[in-house]
């Protein structure tokens, strides 16, 4: 009698079942002191208050005082499309980790399980050695990217076993040690230390070159497509979580689901690695947490992992840029950072919600 | 309306498991295949479902193909209870049955109100409303069971696909399902499902497949089908059934001897 009792007793904590709105008004909350401070510290620290105010005169388009004109080129010039970009770039990565997560329906899987990064390394060690310009670079990465992917793709059609997903999986492995393999094979060739570290620090990933006003447009629009499709097909999303068969024994067309999954999430992932270099775990913990904070239904993770995403890349690059010296790739920070972290969460994980 | 598998051949690869499958499964009824491991009790359950391709034949529901049909129109024919019972995702029980509202839903679409009151009132028919907040991930064997049926039942199909429904489940459990089962049946449900266990369908089952190791099989009224000499001579020992009479109607369970 007892335990029939006890087992009725509901048991609530940090998951959907509570609102999910005070979780995003609290990201929100610290997402605008995130980037008040952002914009306010560097190595041109400008006082918080008068940030705040050029921030309003220029949001309502008011006319900026002459006497400003150091701290408005500080603040629009340098330090706001760079914010924005690392914003965008952790909103990418995480939320085409989310949708691989679903897909994969398994918690540890990142985004670039399907060779997305190690195209894009070669891509972009391509463009260095050909001595291409910074845009020639981005699009030879991206190109690379898209096409390790549809590699893999090919290959899992042509292998024959196109409906298990353990096959995408192990020729997405394959096609990503191959692209790591090249990616070796063209350091090797360069004998040039310049072209070499040039390739070493991109693969590192960084916001100091590339966050710049040219590019945020480009990563905003990414963002865009990508974000799209997954949006508009969230509950079909959800339907995966148990699985292939059952899936489509609920109706969902598998398999145009999962080539929407793999290719907005290859948009996603292509056009931040492409911009800005590896920046690895971003994608693999964020949705963790994100499903942490308001359960795995992906109509509400998908928000979540925008927000939360963008927040940990602007805190993580402000960290680099305002307390490290000198320019440390952010990639190597968010490594430093995203294992411990990881390791927590899995520890939490094991009660809570795994 | 009927679930009919005309002359169906089914298997994987080259290898046929089941040939000339002949079955006809009327609404209201609780249709039980049984078999020894290896008889291809699964293959053809996952053919109907269409999970693995039909080698020959036809199934249709109410006339129609469902080797024409894309997947949402199929299941809202066909519902699907699995075995298996993992996700690794800690979703609500609530939301766990109201995937079962996919196929009405459109590809673009989320829930509408409609569909949270349909999930809302399986839950409450089944008896099984106060998990609906749970987690699913954190509910005992038995709920989760109660939960994939309430799932199934939410997509609104004629015919309920049931994969060892009692299998996994403690003896009280079993019983539950059964009587639930019977439940559905009694209400206009077609049900279809595969089971180890001959008691259980003397309990709920009003036709019965015996598919047996040589690949040979057997279709009819349980009480025709599940003899003491058929399932002799399907799983290879003795067995004897009993009969017993009570409250009008005749109990019977088997026993090896």
């Amino acid at each position: 009698m007892a335990s029939g009792q006890s087992a009725a007793i509901p048991v609530r904590h940090l998951n959907g079942t509570r609102g999910p709105a005070s979780v995003y008004l609290v990201l929100g909350l610290i997402l605008a002191a995130t980037l008040a401070l952002s914009l306010s510290f560097g190595s041109n620290s400008i006082p918080l208050p008068v940030t705040i105010k050029l921030m309003y005169l220029k949001l309502t388009g008011a006319s900026i005082d002459p006497v400003y004109r150091r701290e408005e080129t500080v603040l629009f010039l340098i330090r706001l499309p760079r914010i924005l970009m690392a914003f965008l770039v952790g909103a990418a990565l995480s939320s085409a980790g989310a949708a691989y997560q679903a897909l994969f329906r398994n918690p540890m899987v990142a985004p670039d399980i399907l060779g997305v990064s190690s195209g894009a390394g070669v891509g972009a060690s391509l463009a260095i050695v050909l001595g291409l310009p910074t845009a020639g670079l981005h699009s030879l990465a991206f190109v690379f990217g898209l096409g390790a992917v549809l590699l893999v793709l090919a290959v899992t059609h042509l292998v024959g076993h196109g409906k298990s997903l353990l096959v995408l999986i192990l020729v997405g492995i394959v096609v990503s040690s191959l692209f790591g393999a090249l990616g070796s094979f063209i350091k090797y060739l360069s004998t040039d230390d310049q072209t070499l570290s040039a390739m070493v620090l991109w693969l590192m990933g960084s916001f100091s070159k590339s966050g710049a006003w040219l590019n945020v447009p480009v990563m905003a629009g990414a963002l865009l497509i990508g974000l799209g499709p997954l949006i508009m097909t969230r509950w079909q999303i959800n339907a995966l979580a148990f699985g292939q068969e059952e899936a489509e024994a609920m109706g969902v067309s598998f398999e145009k689901i999962r080539l929407i999954i793999i290719l907005a999430s290859t948009v996603l992932t292509a056009s931040a690695v492409a911009l800005c270099g590896l920046i690895g775990w971003v994608g693999l913990i964020i949705p963790h947490l994100a499903r942490f904070l308001v359960g795995p239904n992906f109509g509400r993770l998908l928000p979540a992992t925008v927000l939360g995403g963008g927040l940990f890349m602007l805190a993580v690059d402000s960290v680099v840029r305002i307390l490290l010296p000198g320019e440390m790739p952010v990639g190597i920070v968010t490594s430093l950072l995203g294992a411990p972290l990881f390791i927590y969460i899995l520890c939490l994980g094991r009660k809570v919600w795994i | 309306m009927d679930l009919s598998l005309a002359n169906v051949s089914c298997g994987y690869g080259s290898r046929t498991v089941v040939a000339n499958f002949e079955a006809r499964i009327w609404e209201g009824e609780v249709f039980c295949l049984l078999g020894p491991n290896g008889s291809g009790k699964t293959t053809l359950f996952k053919t109907i479902l269409g999970f693995l391709p039909l080698k020959e034949g036809r199934i249709t529901v109410g006339g129609a193909d469902l080797s024409r049909l894309n997947r949402s129109q199929r299941a809202r024919l066909l519902g699907y209870v699995p075995q298996s019972q993992f996700t690794p995702f800690a979703f609500s029980v609530f939301d766990v049955v109201l995937m079962g509202r996919t196929a009405h839903i459109g590809f673009l679409g989320s829930p509408a109100k409609g569909d949270l009151a349909a999930a809302e009132n399986v839950l409450e028919e089944l008896g099984v409303g106060h998990l609906k907040d749970r987690l699913f991930t954190e509910l005992s064997g038995g709920e989760k069971q109660m939960v994939l049926i309430a799932r199934a039942l939410s997509q609104e199909p004629k015919f309920l696909m049931m994969d060892e429904p009692t299998s996994n489940l403690d003896f009280g459990n079993q019983a539950k399902v059964l009587k639930i089962i019977q439940n559905l049946a009694d209400r206009g449900l077609g049900v279809l499902l595969t089971t180890h266990f001959p008691d259980h369908v003397f309990q709920c089952g009003t036709t019965a497949a015996l598919l047996r190791p040589d690949g040979g099989h057997l279709v009819g009224e349980v009480s025709r089908v599940l003899t003491a000499q058929n399932l002799t001579e399907t799983y290879g020992l003795a067995v004897n059934v009993f009969t017993w009479p009570e409250e009008g109607r005749d109990f019977k369970v088997c026993r090896p001897v």
